[in-house]
C-alpha cells in the first residue's frame, strides 16, 4: 500500500503524461478498465485548464483556431503547471510560451496580442483605487513641479508593441470575423484602465506611452517629460497630465 | 469600494432552495430578484483584488443569504495546507459573512502543482489521519465550521477499506465538520461504482448534513453496453436524482438545497424553475414531517 503522497504523485504523473503507472494496479475495476477510470480525470483536467486559458485568451484562440489552441494549451499546461487553487492565476506565461513556439513564427504579433489579453484579465480582477484629487496638484509651486513623482493606479495595464495589437484585438471582439487587417500600420501602445466594472482600452501615442511608463518607473515629472519629448517634441505635458488625473490613472503625488 | 466594516443581516441559510451564482446571471438576479432562498458562490471566483465579481457579490449579498463553496483548497493533498489560499478565503469570509462555507472530500494538488479537478482519495486509516487534522486546522484558520462535500467517483482504490459514508462519519466525529450532501454525486458514484445509493444515504450521520446539492450530469458511452456518468453540472436534474432527493429528504429531513448548473449555463428562469421544483419537494416532505 503506497503512502498517500506516493499515490498522489503517481496519480499526478498519469494526469500529466498518461503513461503506464503503478497506479493502474491500485484502482479497482468496476465495469471499465482502470486506465479508462483514470482517463476521466485526465480529460477533466485537460478540459478545465484548456477552458481557463480559452477564457483569458479568446482572441488568440480565434487567431490560431480551436484545434491548434487546444494543442498549445495542453503543451502549456505541461510546461507551466498551474501553481494555484485559483484558476484565475493560470496562464501568465502563455504569451512567452507562444513566442517560443516555432510553429507560430508566421504570426509574429501573436505573443503581444496574448500579452494584451493577459493585461485585460489582470485589469478586470485588479484592485480598485480612487484617483488623485486634482486639487492636490495645486499644493505644489511651479518650482516644485518638475521634481514631483506620481503613483499610478495599481490595477492599470500598459503595453507597447511593434505590431498593431489593439487594432487586431478590436477587430476580434465582434461576432463576425474581421475583414483583412492592415498589419503594416505598425506599433501600437495601449493603456488599460477599469474606472468602474468594465475594462477600457486606450490607444496611446509613443510619447504618451513613454511618459506613462517613465512615471510608473518612479521617474520625476521632468524626467518623464524629457523622455516623452525625445519621442515627439510636440508632447503636451499639461493636457496629458490633466487627462491622466481626470481618468483616474494617477492616484497619488509626492515630492 | 470594499468597505471592510460592512455588516449583513446574520441570517442562516433558510431550508429552501438556492441557486449557484454565475457571472452570466448577476444583472438578471439584481433586476428580477427571483424568489429563491439563497445564493452559493464559488469562493475562488472572488479571490481577485477588485472588479465586477466582487462588486456584484456585494450588491447581491444585501438581498440574499450566501454560502461560499470552494473547489481549490485541496484538503486531501499530502502537501502542506496552502496558506495563501486560506488567507484569501478567510478574507472573503470576513467581507461577505457567508452563512455556510464548504469544500470537498478530495485533493487537487500535489508538490505544489494544481490540477483543478476534484481527485479521489483512498478511504484508508492513513488518509483519515491525514485529513482530519487538516480539516480541523482549516476550520481554526478560517474561524468557521466547514461543510465537506462527497465527490463524484469514477474509480475506487483497492486499499479503500472504509466506505465513503464511514469515512465522512469519522471526519464529522473527529473534526466537528458538517456535511454537504451532493445527491447527484451519490447517484453518479452509485452508477459508476455499482453500489446502492439508498444504503449510502442511510449510512450517513443525518444530523451532520446541513446542505444538499442537486445538479445534472452527462452520460458517456464507454462502449455499446457500458456507460459512465460524468458530473458536469451541465443539465437539468434528472428524474432519478429527483427521486433520490425525495428519499434523501426523508432520511435527513428537509435541508437547504442548491441547484448547481456550471456548464452550458441556462437562462435564469430555467435555473429558478429547477429551484422551485426542489422547493415543492422540500415543502411536501416538511408537511409530512410536521
Amino acid at each position: 500500500m503506497p503512502a498517500l503522497r506516493d499515490l498522489q504523485r503517481d496519480f499526478a504523473a498519469y494526469l500529466v503524461a498518461g503513461e503506464e503507472t503503478p497506479l493502474l494496479d491500485q484502482v479497482a475495476d468496476a465495469r471499465v478498465s482502470a486506465a479508462q477510470c483514470l482517463n476521466i480525470h485526465r480529460n477533466n483536467v485537460a478540459i478545465t485548464l484548456g477552458e481557463a486559458l480559452a477564457g483569458v485568451y479568446p482572441v488568440v484562440q480565434q487567431l490560431v483556431g480551436s484545434a491548434f489552441f487546444a494543442d498549445a494549451a495542453k503543451k502549456y499546461s505541461r510546461a507551466h503547471p498551474c501553481r494555484s487553487g485559483n484558476l484565475h492565476d493560470f496562464g501568465r506565461e502563455f504569451p512567452a510560451a507562444l513566442a517560443a513556439d516555432e510553429r507560430l513564427k508566421q504570426l509574429p504579433y501573436l505573443p503581444d496580442v496574448a500579452a494584451l489579453e493577459w493585461a485585460f484579465h489582470e485589469a478586470f480582477h485588479g484592485p480598485h483605487a480612487p484617483g488623485l484629487d486634482p486639487g492636490r496638484l495645486r499644493q505644489w509651486s511651479a518650482m516644485q513641479f518638475p521634481g514631483l513623482r506620481f503613483s499610478l493606479h495599481p490595477g492599470m495595464g500598459l503595453l507597447g508593441s511593434q505590431h498593431p495589437v489593439l487594432t487586431i484585438w478590436e477587430a476580434h471582439q465582434a461576432e463576425q470575423l474581421p475583414e483583412a487587417l492592415d498589419l503594416g500600420i505598425g506599433a501600437e501602445y495601449v493603456l488599460l484602465t477599469r474606472p468602474q466594472l468594465e475594462v477600457e482600452l486606450h490607444r496611446l501615442t509613443a510619447a504618451e506611452f513613454t511618459f506613462l511608463r517613465a512615471l510608473g518607473n518612479d521617474a520625476t515629472l521632468e524626467q518623464a517629460t524629457d523622455a516623452a519629448i525625445v519621442c515627439d517634441d510636440s508632447f503636451d505635458l499639461e493636457s496629458r497630465l490633466t487627462a491622466l488625473v481626470a481618468g483616474g490613472v494617477i492616484v497619488d503625488v509626492r515630492e | 469600494m470594499l468597505a471592510g466594516a460592512q455588516r449583513y443581516p446574520a441570517e442562516p441559510i433558510p431550508v429552501r432552495s438556492g441557486i449557484g451564482l454565475r457571472a452570466a446571471h448577476y444583472r438578471d438576479i439584481l433586476e428580477q430578484r427571483p424568489a429563491i432562498g439563497w445564493l452559493e458562490a464559488h469562493s475562488e471566483n472572488y479571490f481577485g483584488a477588485g472588479g465586477a465579481p466582487l462588486r456584484y457579490l456585494e450588491e447581491l449579498r444585501v438581498h440574499y443569504p450566501l454560502s461560499l463553496h470552494g473547489v481549490g483548497l485541496s484538503l486531501g493533498s499530502a502537501d502542506e495546507l496552502n496558506s495563501t489560499h486560506i488567507k484569501k478565503l478567510r478574507h472573503l469570509i470576513d467581507l461577505f459573512e457567508p452563512a455556510l462555507v464548504s469544500e470537498h472530500l478530495s485533493w487537487s494538488s500535489i508538490d505544489g502543482t494544481y490540477f483543478n479537478d476534484l481527485l479521489p482519495l483512498p478511504y484508508t486509516d492513513e488518509a483519515l489521519r491525514h485529513l482530519a487534522p487538516r480539516i480541523a486546522l482549516a476550520q481554526d484558520l478560517l474561524g468557521r465550521q466547514l461543510l465537506i462535500e462527497n465527490p463524484s467517483n469514477y474509480l475506487r482504490f483497492h486499499e479503500s477499506l472504509l466506505s465513503e459514508p464511514q469515512f465522512l462519519t469519522e471526519l464529522v466525529t473527529r473534526t466537528g465538520c458538517g456535511l454537504l450532501l451532493d445527491v447527484n454525486n451519490v447517484y453518479v458514484s452509485a452508477c459508476n461504482l455499482q453500489f446502492d445509493a439508498h444504503d449510502y444515504l442511510r449510512a450517513l450521520p443525518a444530523s451532520a448534513v446541513q446542505e444538499i446539492h442537486l445538479a445534472g450530469h452527462a452520460v458517456n458511452d464507454i462502449d455499446s453496453c457500458t456507460q459512465i456518468l460524468i458530473d458536469d453540472h451541465g443539465d437539468r436534474v434528472c428524474d432519478a436524482v429527483w427521486q433520490l432527493f425525495e428519499f434523501c429528504l426523508r432520511v435527513t429531513g428537509p435541508r437547504p438545497t442548491l441547484i448547481e448548473w456550471d456548464t452550458r449555463i441556462p437562462t435564469l428562469d430555467t435555473l429558478v424553475g429547477e429551484a422551485h421544483k426542489a422547493d415543492q419537494m422540500l415543502e411536501r416532505v416538511s408537511a409530512r414531517v410536521a
